[in-house]
């Protein structure tokens, strides 16, 4: 590595992954809307975005991340889901435009924990900073949940990862991973027993979805078909049978890869996941080759969102996990989740710049 | 940034430590991602494929018109019109929505919801097709309405087919047939054939015969269809062609006219150009209106002609009877042919003839006196037929009705054209178990006992005897056109080979079937005409054997003789043979020869038949 004149510049792999992948969604979206009005609006939260992901790349995010600031936003984001909870609803409504605090929240979350472990900087996790990280978790997790189940439990795999990132010792691990086990046999079946009709339909439906496939396995049902007829080269844009003929359900938001790997085949659909794994393996590096620790902190925690974000949707389209309503960072619709996903990268980017520098 | 660096052990840092193992562990998730994407479209990828095929692309069969009959002047037999036909899509209509869209359906067509969905139901278990027809022959309101709510009647579509339509009614029944709609065991049998449950089959007639050619080619329509059932676009078409079209040698002019004719009665008109065996006219009376076949029967009108005891639906052209006395031609042509007498060999007729103990009665019991084959013609004398009939035996009396054309079908072609019977030894034998009995062979000789034929044989018979020998198979169809009015097909007249006689046998028994008609004591005197000579032959069969005859008028209908008139004309120069025959009609003179007689003033003179 060059030290010196480059020392100072932007990763330059980052934007360049972000960019194909937001060609990719541009492209997406165009295909799964038929580009109508959401198409527009859509790219204007790319334009928007973008714009928003260099500024913070360009600034100083020593500077600009006070412990005042962040506890300041945490504090505020609290009170916002607070009041949408009690209005029954997850939409903040600003001149007429609708944004969801249950995204911001995973990137607010990532900067509290990141501050948490930078001041309380150890090898491996204590119970006092566990306890710090668990209270300052669950109230965002909670009141997110509340309102949308999905993303709650995506907040609380950011505390999960947060957690083993700050180390837990190897023998509480795997201490943990046989409890886990022993109960998951153990009163798995009586869980099971307990849970709501519609919550066992949910498991039914991922298990078997041709026996559900007028109701709770259609979604996944027609998101198979989807992937799975695109075949290697795909319909063509704007030609997959199933987003053309709207067979597919949610097709711009939550199962916009099903839209992608139909119509762009194996070809398209693997380099979207090629490039999601190359962003995440560049964040993970750069998370490794900067020694400021709130940076590298905040780097993992980028990465790891990513990677929850990704995994959760696509896996769920593909069949690995139940589908959970989790857009698609870049390629689902929905402006929180462009502005948030464009803001983190740009706060790794800002971070990069400084990946050699000590201070 | 190379690979062993991202395991090099001098890293101490715990925190980097674990950011390398979770690039580990992203890396094998990602992995995993990857793997499945690839199972499910590279490996799996024709099967998804197929499944979204299956689900979204239909393919719709177009049905094709069929082919038109004409006759031999143009005029149209059978030809389409369209119909309207409401389909639905069972993959759409079921559960709830289904009902719901049911429910609109029954209001727009004025029908009670369970009675449309009971009926629903049952067509579905029928089909197993991706088209269910809930109604036939929608007017232009119903399709109207149902267009203007085509949105909100998903899975809901109307057809267009074209129907095939009878502008002649029954008239033609017998001669046309008709076509009637696939039924369920027949859908089960042809669907691999492309059959489907809208289709119709051709069930008698030229329309059974020509089936296949008539039919034509279906069209097919892939369109693709949407999440809630509506097609969107239409992917790819290929037009129905439409079958081919049959000219026939029949004029619908005296085909009308024979029906006439038989108005009140039972019975068959033949119509046949003896110079090459084409058919002018096919009748069968009565007939039933094809187009309750075509759009099904009210169940009264089905009851009424199951239990009409004219037998509507028996085309009786080709059904077998004892053709009586017209049998004594065959009969006279064996005695010269066999040289058992000359034309001059005369016989005394007392009124009966004895044959051992038994006696056998000559039709006019106080006998006709001194009668030579043609005076036995003129006059149809029994006594003298059973004398020959003796003398020539039933082994070459038999043999000469075979050589005549009877007891095989005509080659017409038709279906259910039955083949008569003509009886000897062999058979006596096979059916019976006994030997043939002396006695039989005069009945036979008469046309009586178990001989049958019908009245196309007899047509057939009579234009050979007339034309100088040579056996035509009858026909009907002259061309088959494409549908742009090519010729595809002709066909000609067709020699079924030549009568073994020779021509001064025909000279006499010609003679005798002029006499028949024109002579003082002719029996078919009622088919005379001034100034053109006519030829034929009475028949009378009886029906049930009675030891003493009978007027048949005093009988019950079901009991009473058939009456047969054949005839040809002109003598000299054939160019017509009417073979008339009325079934329970009695006395052949009386009941059949005056219908010949009408008929051929029409044909000569264009009087009109009071």
């Amino acid at each position: 590595m060059k030290l010196g004149q480059h020392s100072l510049k932007i990763d330059g792999w980052l934007i360049l992954f972000v960019i194909i992948l937001l060609v990719c969604g541009a492209l997406n979206q165009a295909s799964a809307t038929m580009g109508g009005l959401l198409f527009k609006k859509q790219m204007v939260w790319f334009g928007l975005g973008f714009l928003l992901m260099m500024a913070i790349a360009l600034s100083d995010y020593q500077r600009l991340l006070s412990p005042r600031l962040i506890f300041g936003i945490y504090l505020f984001l609290l009170l916002v889901l607070l009041i949408l909870d009690l209005k029954h609803t997850r939409w903040l409504r600003i001149a007429g435009v609708g944004i969801q605090p249950s995204e911001f929240a995973k990137l607010v979350l990532i900067l509290v924990f990141s501050l948490v472990l930078h001041r309380r900087d150890q090898d491996h996790l204590d119970l006092r900073t566990f306890g710090i990280l668990t209270l300052l978790a669950f109230p965002p997790i909670v009141l997110v949940a509340a309102g949308d189940l999905d993303q709650g439990g995506m907040l609380f795999l950011i505390y999960l990862s947060y957690v083993f990132l700050a180390g837990v010792p190897r023998r509480l691990l795997i201490g943990l991973a046989v409890i886990v086990l022993v109960a998951a046999v153990t009163l798995g079946p009586k869980v099971w027993m307990v849970l709501k009709p519609y919550q066992r339909a949910r498991v039914a439906a991922f298990l078997n979805p041709e026996a559900f496939r007028l109701d709770r396995g259609y979604q996944i049902l027609q998101a198979l078909i989807a992937v799975g007829s695109g075949g290697l080269t795909g319909f063509g844009f704007k030609e997959g049978l199933s987003s053309r003929l709207n067979y597919l359900p949610e097709k711009h938001t939550d199962l916009a890869f099903a839209v992608w790997a139909e119509e762009w085949g194996f070809i398209g659909a693997a380099t979207v996941i090629l490039l999601f794994g190359a962003l995440i393996y560049r964040l993970l590096r750069l998370a490794i080759e900067v020694r400021e620790p709130l940076g590298r902190t905040i780097l993992a925690g980028v990465a790891i969102m990513i990677f929850w974000e990704a995994f959760i949707n696509l896996g769920g389209i593909l069949h690995l996990l139940p589908v959970a309503s989790v857009p698609l960072p870049f390629l689902s619709y929905g402006g929180s989740s462009v502005l948030v996903n464009l803001m983190a990268i740009g706060l790794a980017l800002s971070i990069s710049r400084k990946r050699y520098s000590f201070r | 940034m190379r690979y062993h660096q991202l395991f090099s052990p001098e890293e101490p840092d715990p925190f980097e430590r674990r950011l390398r193992g979770t690039i580990i562990f992203i890396a094998g998730v990602f992995l995993l991602l990857f793997l499945k994407l690839f199972f499910l479209q590279i490996i799996k990828g024709e099967h998804y494929r197929e499944l979204a095929r299956r689900r979204s692309l239909k393919v719709f069969l177009l049905s094709a018109p069929r082919g038109n009959i004409y006759d031999r002047r143009g005029i149209l037999l059978a030809g389409n019109s369209p119909s309207f036909a409401l389909a639905v899509d069972p993959k759409i209509i079921r559960g709830p929505q289904g009902d719901e869209i049911l429910k609109r359906l029954a209001e727009i067509l004025g029908e009670e919801f369970p009675s449309l969905k009971q009926r629903y139901l049952l067509a579905r278990r029928g089909t197993g097709t991706n088209q269910v027809i809930l109604a036939f022959d929608l007017d232009r309101d119903t399709v109207a309405k149902i267009e203007a709510r085509r949105y909100f009647l998903p899975g809901v579509d109307i057809i267009v087919e074209p129907t095939r339509y009878y502008p002649f009614g029954s008239e033609l029944f017998h001669l046309v047939g008709y076509v009637s709609r696939i039924n369920a065991e027949e859908l089960k049998r042809l669907a691999p054939q492309g059959f489907t449950a809208d289709d119709f089959l051709g069930r008698a007639g030229l329309e059974a015969q020509f089936d296949e050619r008539l039919r034509g080619r279906k069209g097919r329509r892939l369109v693709e269809i949407d999440a809630r059932g509506r097609i969107r676009r239409v992917v790819a078409e290929e037009a129905p062609v439409m079958g081919e079209s049959l000219v026939l040698t029949v004029d619908v002019f005296w085909q009308r006219l024979a029906h006439r004719l038989l108005e009140g009665q039972a019975g068959a008109i033949v119509v046949m150009d003896p110079r090459d065996g084409r058919l002018l006219s096919l009748v069968s009376h009565p007939g039933v209106d094809p187009m309750y076949f075509v759009k099904g029967f009210p169940p009264k009108e089905w009851e009424k002609i199951r239990k009409d005891e004219k037998h509507p639906l028996l085309n009786k052209a080709f059904s077998a009877y004892p053709p009586g006395s017209t049998f004594k031609v065959v009969t006279a042509m064996a005695a010269l042919e066999k040289r058992v007498v000359t034309p001059a060999t005369t016989f005394f007729c007392k009124g009966y003839y004895r044959l051992g103990r038994r006696i056998f009665r000559c039709w006019r019991s106080w006998g006709h006196g001194e009668v030579n084959l043609v005076k036995a013609l003129e006059v149809s004398c029994d006594v003298y037929f059973y004398r020959v009939g003796e003398e020539v035996g039933i082994d070459y009396l038999s043999r000469m009705a075979r050589a005549c054309g009877l007891g095989r079908p005509t080659g017409l072609g038709f279906p259910g054209e039955k083949a008569g019977l003509v009886p000897d030894r062999a058979w006596k034998m096979r059916v019976f178990h006994e030997p043939w009995q002396k006695g039989e062979t005069l009945n036979v000789a008469i046309g009586q006992g178990a001989l049958k034929v019908t009245p196309l044989q007899l047509a057939k018979l009579l234009s050979a005897v007339v034309n100088g020998g040579t056996l035509y198979r009858p026909w009907c169809v002259v061309q088959l056109l494409d549908p742009y009015g090519e010729v595809v097909d002709e066909f000609r007249p067709q020699k079924d080979g030549k009568l073994p006689v020779k021509p001064r046998t025909l000279y006499y028994v010609k003679k005798g079937l002029v006499a028949a008609v024109n002579g003082k004591e002719g029996t078919g005197r009622a088919a005379r005409m001034e100034d053109i000579t006519v030829g034929g032959k009475t028949g009378t069969a009886q029906v049930v054997g009675m030891k003493k005859r009978i007027h048949s008028k005093k009988l019950p209908y079901l009991k009473r003789d058939h009456a047969w008139f054949m005839a040809f004309a002109p003598a000299e120069k054939p160019e017509i043979v009417i073979v008339v025959f009325v079934e329970h009609g009695g006395h052949g003179g009386s009941a059949a020869a005056p219908i010949a007689g009408k008929f051929l003033k029409a044909y000569f003179k264009g009087e009109h038949p009071s």
